[in-house]
């Protein structure tokens, strides 16, 4: 075989016809094949430091996956003590809340915090005393002092929620949400907290308002545009959104934008209270691009099963994946 | 680079170094993906076996115990990858599915050629080595100091005896001749560029 040939061969460079000549003779002898074997090594490292991967990019998804690793682990090597803090505060609430409404409001009259809280799989809205509407997402907790009154409207916010402030220039509304801070005067808005996210991200969707976090100088968001603080790197990035993204929950939608598959499980644990096992290594790196508009979890896993390498069993609430 | 400032690089990641962990990644990725590519015939696959190749090495990073030098790892985790994937029939339709079967074969015997894979790995560590070993002396060790023991530039002054000014002037003359030879290198080292 001419060496020219089978250069032609590993260059991939050959008709058809002519590659199965080339196959037939590199098998027609271990000789051939030895012969090969050289040429395609050295063929492979005539390439090196061509650059041929994108390493930026093939970083940046690597980071994105440690980052993530990092804060399971931390969170697992915190467990002990997270139970000592959630157990004391359950007690705590346990002996100064006269009253548990059925709705998942608590009332403490004494210190007068009102709180809000939705379970998994539920959605409610809450007016505020001054007016201000909002709507909890799944899995949420808001807390505030039932009279509001000071000079500041305050609430405390884990998970998500959107808000339609009353409009009292003399009184801001602020949300404290994990590291972030958002301040606004009269205006509409969403705010995402939950713990296991990497991120507190305020979306504005009409108004003004100002985000502060201990880490820089307060930012002033325009319309449709989110800041996500990144609680690792303790910065501020500025992203802009569709109208429909900024609070596609609030519609019973989920959007999805190249998001990783144990992101999006996240979210779906939240919103349909279940949980999924992952038995599959690929599954975690895989990253889905979809919309689900108001289906229930049983569309939302046929639909899953179409459109990306995923194999379900449902055993009552858990879901094992593979 | 030398088994031991290559196991220094190792030895700041089993600490959790992220900073070294790019390193390793900017100095390895793109040859050990032109090795998968090359036997995979598939940028997707090869792509694949890399990511997976870091992600583990950071996820085991307690585990890590390195004989000889980092290339030589990296080269078997690469093969050893490569080879699981072109054992099992790869699900591929089209009209020249038999022939990939055939290829498959034909290229886990030449990945799993010992001489073969001898020029691979010696290939992929000499051209790290040959872009360090052509700075100057002072030069050389101020760049594998700083940047590959992880040394800031004070430490480094202090250990080898010369002033910080100097210490500077060295990375920026290392930096400018590395960037030449390894252009992935350097995007590792931003405020140098």
């Amino acid at each position: 075989m001419e060496e020219k040939t089978l250069v032609k061969y590993i260059e991939n460079r050959l008709e058809y016809d002519e590659k199965q000549l080339v196959i037939e003779w590199i098998n027609a002898s271990d000789e051939n094949q030895e012969h090969y074997n050289m040429l395609k090594a050295k063929h492979t490292v005539s390439a090196f430091n061509d650059p041929l991967l994108d390493v930026d990019k093939t970083y940046a998804v690597i980071k994105e996956r440690r980052k993530k690793r990092r804060i399971k682990e931390a969170l697992r090597s915190w467990l002990p003590v997270a139970g000592v803090l959630v157990i004391g505060w359950l007690m705590y609430d346990f002996f100064n809340s006269p009253e548990t409404t059925k709705s998942g409001i608590v009332d403490n009259v004494e210190t007068g915090i009102v709180e809000e809280v939705t379970p998994k799989g539920v959605s409610r809205a809450v007016t505020l005393p001054d007016g201000t509407e909002v709507v909890l997402n799944v899995d949420s907790r808001l807390r505030y002092s039932g009279a509001f009154q000071g000079s500041l409207r305050e609430v405390f916010l884990t998970g998500e929620a959107y808000f339609e402030v009353k409009r009292d220039t003399s009184r801001p509304f602020v949300v404290h949400a994990g590291d972030m801070n958002v301040k606004v005067l009269g205006t509409s808005f969403n705010v995402r907290s939950y713990s296991e996210d990497e991120d507190t991200r305020a979306t504005l969707v009409d108004g003004s308002v100002e985000i502060e976090s201990a880490y820089g100088v307060p930012v002033r968001l325009e319309p449709l545009q989110t800041a996500l603080l990144d609680r690792q790197d303790r910065r501020i990035e500025i992203k802009r959104v569709s109208a429909e993204e900024a609070v596609s929950w609030k519609e019973g939608k989920l959007i999805f934008r190249e998001t990783l598959m144990e992101d999006v499980l996240e979210d779906l644990e939240r919103r349909y209270d279940v949980e999924f096992v992952i038995r599959s290594e690929v599954l975690y790196n895989y990253q889905y691009t979809g919309t689900f508009d108001n289906l229930n979890i049983d569309e939302v896993l046929r639909v899953l099963k179409i459109s990306s390498p995923i194999h379900y069993k449902k055993e009552g609430k858990k879901i094992i994946l593979n | 680079m030398n088994k031991a400032n290559s196991n220094n690089l190792v030895s700041l990641i089993r600490q959790g170094d992220e900073k070294a962990f790019e390193t390793l990644y900017r100095l390895y990725a793109n040859n050990l993906f032109i090795i998968a590519r090359s036997y995979l015939r598939d940028d997707f696959s090869a792509e694949e076996v890399v990511q997976g190749i870091f992600i583990a090495i950071w996820d085991k990073r307690n585990e890590i115990h390195v004989k000889g030098n980092v290339g030589g790892y990296l080269f078997k985790m690469t093969k050893n990858r490569c080879l699981d994937i072109l054992r099992k029939p790869r699900k591929i339709v089209s009209m020249e599915e038999e022939a990939v079967l055939l290829e498959d074969a034909i290229n886990f015997k030449a990945l799993q050629d010992r001489e073969a894979s001898f020029l691979l790995e010696e290939e992929l560590e000499k051209r790290i080595e040959e872009a360090v070993e052509l700075l100057p002396k002072t030069c050389k060790k101020v760049f594998l100091k700083t940047k590959m023991d992880g040394l800031n530039y004070r430490e480094t002054a202090e250990e080898l005896h010369i002033s910080v000014k100097t210490v500077e002037s060295h990375m920026t003359k290392a930096l400018k001749h590395m960037r030449f030879h390894l252009r992935e290198f350097m995007s590792c080292f931003p405020f140098f560029g």
